[in-house]
Order: structure tokens, then sequence, then C-alpha cells
């Protein structure tokens, strides 16, 4: 199930990125984001996988220029989009775009679709003739009939409305889509259907993605490479094969271990387990920041913050016990399989 | 034959709203045994949020059982005064609830809210019911409970507020626990840290537990037998292995095949189609209109309860 | 965040508050018809002296200048003199503020004393004969006149019944007010043990207390009535049944979490009845603030009504200030 990453042409730099957020009625600050790099290339999608709390939404946000990074840089093509000129901001305006996690929130409700849809055609200074045809291409490529252009999303499910919203990214064919969360608000027949749709539109438009989720089945099946964060860093990234078949960091051991698959063979406790719960973004802790829930953390990793090391085949690990999780190593099963009766006939037999 | 601690016979409850009537459950049989745990799985609207009232005698108005009877120690709940309903509920039948920040009183230190239920089922002075609530804190393994005693809702995460509200599920060693939705708001790690303190809990005191999800995942580690629920009856019931081995219900079926990255595979058990208004429900099978399977006779014909394995019953006219 | 740092910074915020009502309320006064110079000197005086007047009274200045001297003689606690009484503001208003305040105050108790327990008692109850009734109260409380009500009463009780003295101030003629303390003759009265003067005070308080009271419960009933059943209907007490806590702590949790907004409801009226009380002052011949004011505006009597306004803001203020102690004591939620 794994893609190759098509080409090799960098899109995307951030380097060094922290975010920090004030804390109302006090001196103290939200260290969301704490430092995170990391590269895009053309046509390829990069996961940001965490839990709550792991800063992943706010490092899409910084990179769509939602927010304005604490420091650090993040370009895009040649444009700072941290600092933008009017001109660059134009640009990248219509090159990056954005889908959010409730796609009944980010639709305006008392627009039509074709409004909805038409509306970054529109901030990109598409003429009108031409904006009308797109809005209608863009529907047909997500596979929405022509007849929910004229109506209001809360008239459309909750799948179709997400829909949309992939219309509405793509209409002014931007090179990187940001995904945030874009199915955890859907139910899982609608999830599919989704995820079947941005695999679609990658490989006819060529379109990089920043998939940001947390659910790692998901992720290691759109995926190309995939960045793990905790508390605001990236604790470890590779290709999405590499993080699967040899998860190195006790957290990404952890998080593919809580993964509940439908196999009543599989134990609770299974891998490794995480202890506790990520700690306040407030005042972040010494050394390692998952040390107080790792079960191999030692003085060392109370007091020092751990370097990236590479373990081999582009796969870095932020991580001084990475030699000893290998005991804890499992191939990872994200999917479920199905009983043998799935592949029968569906129709009953007379 | 292990003893039955729960047995709901033919269970009926309707909400009686203005624009008709919801059918929420229609003649759900189901029996629980001593130190079991049984997973009710079913989607939003499914009905297994109005089995858990009716089981605890809540159902919110306009809601009423019309027919049924849920039997436990030797009674049935229905015949209840409220005297005996509020001495029963928490004592002999806790709930554990999602979303627990927004369910304890938020003026109120979490601490007394657990010690106001221990003197209510029990006649523990203050200090003994302070004394026992501090044990369940720590054996909820909240760390430093002394100071989570005096913490106030929203001074938890998600995850410490679940464990304070399995604290006062526990806090009276209950014969049955019915967890609704319980982890699913949480983080998966933390969400399977409370599995394994439930799991581990719920053994220890010898409860029966009644788990109510709609994670099919989850289900499949935590329950001995599993009820698949849909438009208020119960489609399939089975033991947990035997169930995840061999579903028989086509619903079941496209449950299970979410989970898979075989896409033409999951397309294969996956129709789109509405799900039935309860208030006019069809004359036949209620998943027919979603049914990759469904036959000219699915839409004619009420489907009785099949047992098409040795425990293992089925709603379906043409099983697996 | 500690009691202290929370007092200091809503303190912070008086001072701008109270400078923007006093610039409000200046500009607003001025704007009321009538020239007080007219009204003093009478309809036969010349056109002369009523232009040196003019000149004495700094009216022919600009309205800009004229409020900067209103706020410097503020600062240095001068509110202006009233021609109608000849006397200082302050002192006037010293004299009758406590009159206002104390029928406020007891109008107050009286309106909780019936609002709480009603409200309580339909939030819990919603079916049954006496809650009817009670909702009935609860939507005629708020459309009654008040001074017709208290006309109502005076001619129940005193003319009729003969249960209370004539409706004619604060005390009987022949007894002479307590030594002043506080200013409020019930407090005064039990502080010197002048109980004559306390019985009298009390007398003639309740009618129009009663009248008040009975008419403002309206806002407090209805308040308490659906703060309290929105709590029985939360999450949290459905919680709380399914534990099978008792159905009176469900109530009581009930009710503290309702609390802050009935506090809020209370304290509103509160600052509202300092002036809205004011028919009742006349029907009551209080001799109260309100009834200070409304001569002043009748009189083009600038002073004092600005006066009554900046008094009426303190005594809010303060009570709101009072309102979020409250608040800061009863929620956890606030104390961040």
């Amino acid at each position: 199930m794994q893609m190759s990453a098509p080409h090799v042409e960098s899109i995307l730099r951030v380097r060094d990125l922290v975010k920090h957020f004030p804390v109302a009625g006090s001196r103290q600050v939200v260290h969301a984001v704490n430092g995170v790099s990391l590269e895009v290339y053309r046509g390829e999608t990069v996961a940001l996988v965490g839990e709550s709390g792991s800063g992943k939404t706010t490092v899409g946000r910084c990179v769509a220029g939602l927010l304005r990074a604490t420091s650090g840089i993040v370009i895009f093509r040649d444009v700072e989009v941290n600092a933008p000129s009017k001109l660059d901001y134009r640009y990248m305006r219509g090159k990056i775009q954005l889908v959010f996690q409730e796609p009944g929130e980010s639709l305006d409700p008392k627009m039509r679709i074709e409004d909805s849809i038409a509306e970054p055609l529109r901030a990109a200074r598409w003429p009108g003739e031409r904006r009308a045809a797109r809005v209608l291409e863009v529907t047909e490529l997500v596979g929405l009939q022509v007849k929910v252009l004229r109506q209001y999303p809360w008239e459309l499910s909750a799948g179709q409305q997400q829909k949309v919203a992939i219309a509405r990214a793509i209409a002014t064919n931007p090179e990187l889509v940001v995904l945030d969360e874009p199915t955890s608000a859907l139910d899982p027949t609608a999830r599919a259907e989704i995820i079947e749709l941005l695999r679609t539109i990658q490989e006819k438009l060529g379109t990089a993605y920043l998939f940001i989720s947390h659910d790692l089945s998901t992720v290691r099946y759109i995926s190309h490479r995939v960045a793990v964060m905790y508390l605001g860093m990236i604790v470890e990234h590779g290709s999405t094969t590499e993080i699967f078949r040899r998860p190195t960091h006790p957290y990404t051991i952890g998080l593919l271990s809580s993964v509940m698959l439908p196999d009543p063979r599989q134990t609770l406790r299974r891998g490794l387990q995480l202890k506790g719960e990520i700690p306040s973004p407030i005042s972040l802790p010494q050394g390692c920041y998952l040390a107080s829930r790792c079960p191999l953390a030692d003085g060392r990793c109370r007091l020092e913050l751990p370097p990236a090391v590479d373990v081999g085949r582009g796969h870095f690990v932020h991580c001084f016990k990475h030699d000893e999780t290998r005991q804890f190593q499992f191939v990872a099963e994200t999917g479920g399989a199905l009983p043998a009766s799935a592949s029968q006939s569906v129709q009953p037999s007379p | 034959m292990s003893d039955v601690r729960l047995r709901v016979e033919n269970l009926h409850s309707y909400y009686f709203a203005h624009y008709g009537t919801v059918r929420a459950l229609r003649g759900v049989d189901l029996t629980l045994e001593a130190g079991s745990v049984l997973g009710v799985v079913g989607e939003s609207g499914s009905g297994k949020t109005t089995l858990a009232r009716s089981i605890m005698g809540l159902l919110p108005p306009p809601g009423r059982i019309v027919d049924g009877r849920i039997l436990f120690g030797g009674r049935d709940l229905r015949t209840l005064t409220p005297q005996e309903w509020q001495a029963l509920r928490g004592r002999d039948i806790a709930m554990i609830v999602p979303n627990p920040r927004g369910e304890l009183d938020p003026l109120l230190p979490v601490g007394e809210q657990l010690v106001a239920v221990i003197r209510a089922h029990t006649d523990k002075g203050h200090r003994e019911a302070r004394d026992l609530a501090l044990g369940m804190l720590r054996a909820v393994q909240i760390p430093d409970p002394e100071r989570r005693f005096r913490a106030y809702p929203h001074e938890l995460s998600g995850g410490m507020a679940q464990r304070v509200v399995i604290a006062i599920a526990l806090s009276c060693s209950p014969h049955i626990v019915i967890s609704d939705d319980a982890t699913s708001g949480l983080d998966v790690t933390v969400q399977a840290q409370i599995l394994s303190l439930l799991d581990d809990l719920v053994r220890q005191q010898a409860s029966s537990m009644i788990f109510i999800t709609r994670d099919l995942g989850v289900v499949a580690h935590v329950s001995d037998r599993v009820a698949i629920m849909y438009a208020g009856e119960i489609v399939e019931m089975a033991k947990t292995t035997e169930f995840f081995d061999h579903p028989a219900h086509p619903y079941s079926m496209m449950l299970l095949s979410a989970f898979t990255h075989d896409h033409a595979l999951r397309a294969r058990w996956t129709k789109e189609g509405d799900s039935p208004d309860l208030v006019r429900l069809p004359q036949g099978c209620p998943y027919a209109s979603r049914c990759v399977r469904a036959q000219p006779r699915c839409q004619a014909e009420r489907v009785p309860a099949v047992e098409v394995a040795p425990g293992h019953f089925v709603r379906c006219l043409y099983p697996l | 965040m500690t009691i202290f740092q929370y007092v200091a910074r809503r303190l912070a915020f008086i001072v701008p508050q109270l400078l923007g009502i006093v610039a409000v309320s200046f500009f607003l006064v001025s704007l009321i018809p009538g020239d007080p110079a007219v009204l003093m000197l009478g309809p036969l005086a010349s056109q002369d002296s009523i232009a040196k007047l003019h000149a004495s009274l700094g009216l022919n200045q600009p309205l800009a200048i004229r409020f900067l001297h209103y706020v410097w003689r503020l600062l240095h606690g001068d509110l202006g003199t009233s021609w109608q009484t000849q006397r200082p503001v302050l002192l006037d208003l010293l004299q009758r503020a406590p009159a206002t305040i104390e029928l406020v105050t007891y109008s107050l108790l009286v309106a909780i004393a019936v609002g709480i327990p009603l409200g309580v008692y339909t939030a819990v109850r919603t079916q049954g004969i006496p809650s009817k009734i009670a909702t009935m109260y609860g939507s005629v409380a708020g459309t009654i006149p008040d001074f017709w009500l208290g006309l109502v009463f005076i001619f129940i009780f005193y003319n009729r019944l003969h249960a209370v003295p004539a409706p004619t101030g604060r005390l009987d003629l022949a007894i002479p007010p307590p030594p002043t303390i506080t200013g409020f003759y019930t407090i005064d009265g039990l502080l010197t043990g002048d109980w004559t003067a306390l019985g009298s005070a009390l007398a003639h308080l309740a009618l129009p207390a009663l009248t008040l009271g009975l008419i403002n419960a309206g806002p407090i009933f209805a308040m308490t009535r659906s703060t309290v059943s929105r709590m029985l209907d939360s999450n949290f007490a459905a919680y709380a049944q399914l534990s099978g806590l008792p159905r009176s702590l469900i109530i009581m949790r009930a009710f503290r979490n309702a609390f802050p907004s009935i506090v809020t409801v209370i304290s509103v009226l509160y600052g509202f009845l300092i002036g809205g009380a004011v028919l009742i002052e006349f029907v009551f011949s209080w001799g109260g603030a309100g009834q200070y004011a409304v001569q002043g505006v009748l009189n083009a009597d600038i002073d004092p009504v600005l006066g009554f306004v900046l008094f009426s803001a303190i005594f809010s203020l303060v009570i709101y200030l009072a309102v979020d102690l409250i608040y800061f004591a009863l929620d956890p939620r606030v104390r961040r």
C-alpha cells in the first residue's frame, strides 16, 4: 500500500518554527510549537501525527499563513510565509489552501455552495466566466452532483460538506493543501470515501498535502512520509514504511500500541504503555518531553533534550534510548483484517 | 451455567414526541452474566444510550418504557418505587458517562462529589467516606490524590475527569457498571490506559459491565460478548471471538470493513442509503435500505432473531 | 489569582467608569429645557439681571469649559449647590440618600424572600395548582405600576384597616429621629436603643417596602425559576441522579449553580431601584434622593441632578463590586 514520492522538488521548508501563545491575564505563554523543521516535496503527502496538545494544528496554521510564527522561518517556494509582501501574499493565497476538521464551520451558512467554492477564486482574482467554469470542474472532480451548487451547507451531509471544502481548497490549483484532521468528524464510511478522494486528486493534480491527523491508520494509508509530534516537537520522522515497520521513538511505539483494532486476540497491553498524560505546554519539562511518561527514561533523559539521531534510511529519532526501544517494537497493524467470509459473494445463495 | 446478573426481556422504550412516536428500543433481549463484560455497539441513533437509560430507570421525558421486563436481583426494575430506584442507582447499578467534565458539578471539588455518592449509599461518616474516596482516587491511578481531591472539575484534564467518574461509579462496588461511550473523547494513549484500568477494576470487584461504544475496535479488547444495535434492535449478538471470526449480519460486516485498508473490499459491503426514521419504520428489516445483500423479502417481512451457532444470534433472513 | 489582586483590578476600572458616567450625564443634563436663572429670579426679572446671574453661574461659558469646571470642583469634593434648597448638594444627598437606600434595601429583602422560594418551588414542581398560581403572580408582578399598588395598599391598610401609620414620610411627625449614626433610622434606632423611633420607622417602612418588594419579586422569581430549572435539566444534575443522590441534595446543588445569576438580577434591581423607587417616594412622601433629583429636573436645578446621578453610579458600582466578590467566592472558575 506504499506510494513512492513522485517528485523531489521541495516546495515548503519550515525551519525551527516556534509558536507561543500568551495566557490571558498572566505573563506565561503556551509553548505550542517548540522548534519544528520539516520539508514538503512537490506532489507528496507529509503527515503530522500527534495527539491533542502536540502542536500539529498550530504548525499547519503557521504554514498556511493563518498564524504568524514567534520565530523560525516558513518558506513556500521563494516566499517567506511569515512576512509576505502584498504581492507574495496574493500569490500564496492561491497556492496554499487549508481544509479544516469541521466542514460545517468552515462554510458560510448563508452562502450557496457555488459561492463558497468560488470564494478563493475571487480572492485570487480569477475573471468571472473562468470562475464559473472552474467551479463546475472541481465539483465534478470531487464527485459531487451539480445540483448541490445551488444548495446551502445545511442541506448537505457532513461527508458532502467536506467534499465541498476540498473542492474549494483545490479550486485555485494549489501546490500545497494543509488538511487539518479532515476526516475525524466523519463516520467511518464517509471517512473512507474522503481519503479515497484525496488520493485520487493527488494522482490527477499532483497536489502536495500536509496531512494533520491523530489517526494512524489513515495516515499510514495516505502519506509518503510521517512526522510524529509531541508537545510541540517532532520526535520521529521518516518514510511511512519506515515509521510503521520500525517505530523507534517510545512515543511512536506507545501511540501505535494504543490503536484498537477489531481483533480480540490482540491484547490491551502489547507494545509499550505510556504512563500518565501530556504535560502542560505552559511550563515545559526539562530534558526529553516524554521522560515523565516513558518506561525507559533515566536520569539523562530528565536533564537533556535528546538530539536527532539518524537510524538509517532517512529515519530520524529524538531519543537517547533508541537502541533499547527495539524490544518493544512490533510490526504495527493499523488496518483490520476482515474475516474470510468478507470475500465471499455479497448476494445470498438462493 | 453461570449465574445471570441482569436479564432484559422484550424491552420497548419509546419517545412520545409531538411529531410522532420515536420507537427507540423495539424488543431488546439480553442477559448479563456475573463477572462478564457485554459490549454494545451501535451508531448514534441506534438506541444504545436509550438502553442504558432504560436500565437505569432514567429515560428523559418524553421517553417511557412501554413494554418488557428488566430483571435484577429477583425483581423487575420497572416495579421499583422512586425511593428504591434512588437507593439502587450508584450502589447496585452504576454508570460511567462520556464527557465527564460536563457531568460533574462545576462548583464542588471532585473529592466532595465522590464523598456525597459514598455517603448517599452507605452509613459511613464524613471522615470514613473521605478515606474511601481517597482510596478510590488512588485505585483509578490519579497521581497526587490528596491534591486532586480538592480540585474542581474544570481543573482536570479529560482523562483525569474520566478517572474520577470511574472512581465514583466503582466506589460502592456495584454489581453492574454501565459505561456509555466513556472513552470516546480521549486521546488514544489515554484511552488505552483508561480501558486497561476499567478492565482491571471491574474484574477485581467481580462486577459485570455493559460497555456501550460506537467503536468496534475498543469492544474487541474489553468485552466477552458483543451485541450490535441498529435502529432500536439488537441485530447480532455473540461471544466476542465468535463475532469477529464469523460476523453474520451484513451490518456487522459493514462496520468491520471500515477498518480495512482494502478499498475494494470495503466498497463491497457498503451501500449509501438513509438511516431509518424511527418514527416511520419500514415494515421489514430496517437495514434493508443500506444492505448490500437485501432481497425483496427483506422489505416485506419482520425479521426474527435466529441462532446461527450456539449462543450466536442474528436478526437477518440471509445471514452470512 | 488572589482576592486582593482581583479587587485591585476591579477598582482600577472604577475611576474611568465614573468619569465616563459623569461626562455622559453632564451633557445629557445640559439638554434639559429651562433656564435656571429665569426660574431663580422669577418671571419679572430684567434681561440685565438674568445676564448677570448667567455670568456668576458660569452659564455663559461653552459647555466643554463648564464640564471641566464641574470635574475640577468634583475632585475637591464639591458637588455644587442647589438653588432650591440653598444648600450644598453633598449635604442634601447625605441627608436623603439613607432614606432611599433604607427603603430600597428593605424592599429588596421582601422581594428576595418572596421571589427565591417561589422560584425554586416552581422549578422543582412544574405541575400543580400552587405552581400555576405562582406563575400567574410572576407574570402579573412585572406589569403592575408600583405607585398604583402603593395607593391601593394605602387605601386598604391605612384608610380601611388602620393597620399602618399615615403615608407621610419615614416617622410619625411627633417622634424625633434617632441620633444620627448611619442615617438609617432602623439601624440607628437599634444602635441607640431608641425603640419608639425604631418601631415607628418600621411601621412606616412596611407599606412602601411591601409594595416595591412584591413588584420586584417578579424578576427575581423569574430568574430563579428559569436558572434553577435549567440547572435541574443540566448534565450534572442528571449525573447526580444517575449516581443515586437524594433529590434534596440535587436541588441544593442546582440552586447553588443558579445562585450567581440570581445575585446578578438582584444587584441590577438594587442599582435600578435607587432611582426607580421615586414614584413610591412621592406616594409615601418619603423625602428620599430620588424625589430630590426629580425636583431638580423639574426646576432646571442642575447640580442636584448631577449629584444624584453620581451617587447612584457609585452605589451601583459598589454593588457590582460586591457581586463580583460573591462570584469569586462561589465559582472556582472565576479564580483564574
